[in-house]
């Protein structure tokens, strides 16, 4: 069953279905297929996740195909904007399937990522730095509120898809260097670019000033359009309105984010401005994993009347 | 320092390492860093082998060297994403902080204590790590550094290195939510792994800190304890709702605080880490690898040379000191005196003392 057509059409990543694309090779790469594997690119920037529904297997064959031709494309054009959405929106998409799989289904995708998990008197656990390296770093995985022994961190059924989750986002974003495709796949690259909205860090005139290394370091993350967990883009939205940012450019910011919804983080910036969130502590910046270094203010905000005094 | 200790200190130094005994793994993988006037003036440096890397230290000695805790493809290579990291050895650095010169080496116990609760409790307990992939060093000066080099952990990226970091600093724990009200007011056990584990094998081995007067009594003690073994923290006279706030006092000790969190030599992985048993151009002490951490007394044990004798003079007053189970000094501004080698240069290092000469 794991050796199908069907598996590997869903998780494109596995060794199943590397086989099956290696019997069919890039050379096979149709017009079409480059147009469909642009296609799930543009669906990526665009967050759309899209579940094919096929007629045939050579449909099946040729969506394998749009796949491995969108890595090739991205190998190529190595925009890590590009990569990153594309590798958020294909996580998701595989979170979606694993949802509706069997425990071997799941148990066998987690293997092929290296997540394999033991059962210790009826608990499911994994090695403390698979735990590590596949989860999220948010509090609810943090160390300290987990059950640890010997090397094993206890997690649940759906904590462990979560991981896989995150293991596929990290193997795709990690996309392998392509030098020189097919001429084809170069003529569709550049289609790609020209296509695009203009992709560029959106700046805010205000971040160009100081900030303690907490909120430096996310900030530039998320000009790098790099994913950052939600606790932090919280942090980031009660610090920014802290500080005097308005909601039209906090949006504008967080638009760096390879997963931005303009709704959602309006929605949620909104919000947080009506509940009148206050910035949080040091103490708890610390317990959400995000300090990073000992500044002594206690308050994040406490940095800019720092920085003003030492001026004077 | 003038320029004549300078060059005796480097031939002392050069001595030593014509036979120190380096146990790098994969030295070839490593980036080196030497440094005389600062900790690490040049970097990027690479060597082939341990003869090689003893030949440079022996015609080059420097104050200090160390090397990366990553493993490259390309040490030597500029800038640092030419290197090609292949992973990273685990790398903490556990220091005291004193006020003064001298105060921390009567102190470095404190240190010593943290090292051993660190790996007992933590690497080899919660992580579960085996003892041939933990190396303990003393840092040569105000500390200890323990390299993990367990391979599972080689592939660990900065932010996860932080969150072991961020555990064993017991950030963001509430002991409090480790309880829950079931009737019955239950909490963890004894055989439990992680900080549950530990808070209730630390109550269990003196109850009397909860309440002093209840548990002094035998029966009560036991009965309690026996409780606490099934996870059950009702069985005692004392106010059960106080439980959990006062287990929360009692448990501040358990989290090693010393790991230093903000240094980056957990979470950075291009930092450098000082040779294990390469010498500290401060002190003139060696980074010693330590093989009993029980029996280890840095003041001795890390001492470079304990036979000859040499002649200084104190430029400054220097309170007394334990070393090598000797007292030396208090010393006045001024004074003379033929001390030991070893105490003589680390007096000459840290700027107390001069050397007269011969």
């Amino acid at each position: 069953m794991v050796g199908d057509l069907n598996f590997a059409v869903r998780y494109p990543f596995t060794s199943a279905a590397k086989e099956l694309l290696r019997s069919e090779g890039l050379e096979a790469a149709t017009d079409e297929i480059i147009e469909m594997a642009v296609q799930r690119i543009i669906d990526a920037i665009n967050g759309k996740i899209r579940k094919s529904i096929y007629a045939n297997d050579e449909e099946k064959k040729k969506d394998l195909l749009a796949y491995a031709v969108a890595r090739v494309i991205l190998g190529y054009l190595r925009n890590s904007y590009l990569t990153n959405k594309f590798a958020i929106n294909e996580s998701k998409k595989i979170r979606s399937f694993l949802d509706d799989e069997n425990d071997e289904v799941v148990n066998t995708v987690a293997n092929e990522l290296g997540i394999s998990s033991l059962d210790r008197n009826g608990q499911m656990v994994v090695k403390l730095p698979i735990f590590l390296r596949f989860t999220p770093r948010s509090p609810h995985y943090q160390l300290t509120n987990r059950k640890i022994r010997e090397g094993f961190v206890a997690i649940t059924k759906n904590e462990k898809k979560r991981m896989v989750e995150e293991a596929v986002r990290k193997h795709i974003a990690k996309t392998p260097l392509v030098k020189d495709p097919p001429e084809k796949i170069v003529l569709a690259a550049k289609r790609l670019l020209a296509e695009l909205p203009k992709v560029e860090v959106k700046r805010v005139a205000q971040l160009e000033g100081s900030h303690p290394p907490c909120i430096a370091e996310l900030i530039d993350s998320v000009k790098r359009h790099q994913n950052i967990p939600h606790i932090a883009r919280f942090y980031l939205a009660v610090y920014f309105i802290g500080i005097g940012l308005s909601d039209d450019d906090i949006v504008s910011f967080f638009s760096n984010l390879p997963d931005f919804n303009e709704k959602i983080t309006r929605y949620q910036v909104e919000h947080a401005r009506k509940k009148r969130y206050a910035v949080p502590s040091c103490a708890t910046v610390i317990g959400y994993g995000l300090c990073r270094a000992n500044c002594g203010i206690s308050n994040p905000l406490n940095w800019h009347k720092r920085a003003k005094e030492v001026v004077l | 320092m003038n320029p004549n200790e300078k060059r005796y200190i480097l031939s002392r130094f050069s001595d030593y390492y014509s036979d120190a005994d380096f146990r790098i793994k994969n030295i070839e993988r490593r980036e080196f860093g030497v440094g005389n006037s600062k900790k690490i003036d040049s970097r990027h440096l690479a060597f082939g082998s341990v003869s090689e890397f003893r030949g440079y230290l022996i015609s080059n000695t420097p104050f200090f060297v160390s090397h990366s805790a990553s493993y490259y493809n390309f040490p030597a290579a500029t800038p640092i994403e030419k290197k090609q990291r292949i992973g990273a050895d685990l790398i903490f650095d556990l220091d005291i902080h004193a006020d003064g010169k001298y105060a921390v080496y009567s102190r470095l116990d404190e240190a010593k204590q943290d090292v051993i609760r660190l790996v007992e409790e933590f690497l080899l307990g919660d992580f579960g790590l085996s003892k041939s992939d933990i190396l303990i060093v003393f840092s040569g000066n105000r500390g200890y550094h323990v390299h993990v080099t367990d391979s599972e952990y080689l592939l660990l990226e900065g932010d996860e290195r932080r969150e072991i970091v961020n555990y064993i600093r017991g950030e963001g724990l509430r002991y409090e939510d480790f309880f829950e009200w079931v009737e019955k007011l239950y909490g963890p056990r004894p055989d439990e792994g992680g900080y549950r584990g530990r808070i209730a094998r630390s109550i269990i081995a003196d109850p009397t800190r909860l309440a002093p007067r209840i548990f002094a009594d035998e029966s009560k003690r036991k009965m309690f304890i026996e409780g606490i073994k099934e996870g059950d923290w009702s069985r005692s006279s004392m106010k059960l709702s106080d439980i959990p706030k006062k287990v929360a006092n009692i448990a501040k000790s358990l989290p090693v605080l010393s790991i230093n969190a903000d240094a980056a030599v957990t979470h950075d992985m291009s930092k450098l880490i000082r040779v294990p048993n390469s010498i500290h151009g401060e002190t003139a002490l060696v980074a010693r690898i330590v093989e009993d951490v029980d029996k280890f007394d840095p003041l001795d044990d890390a001492l470079l040379d304990k036979k000859r004798q040499l002649l200084v003079v104190f430029n400054e007053d220097v309170p007394s000191l334990e070393i090598a189970e000797s007292t030396f000094g208090p010393y006045k501004k001024g004074e003379k005196k033929e001390l030991p080698e070893s105490v003589a240069l680390f007096y000459i290092l840290k700027e107390s003392a001069s050397m007269i000469p011969a």
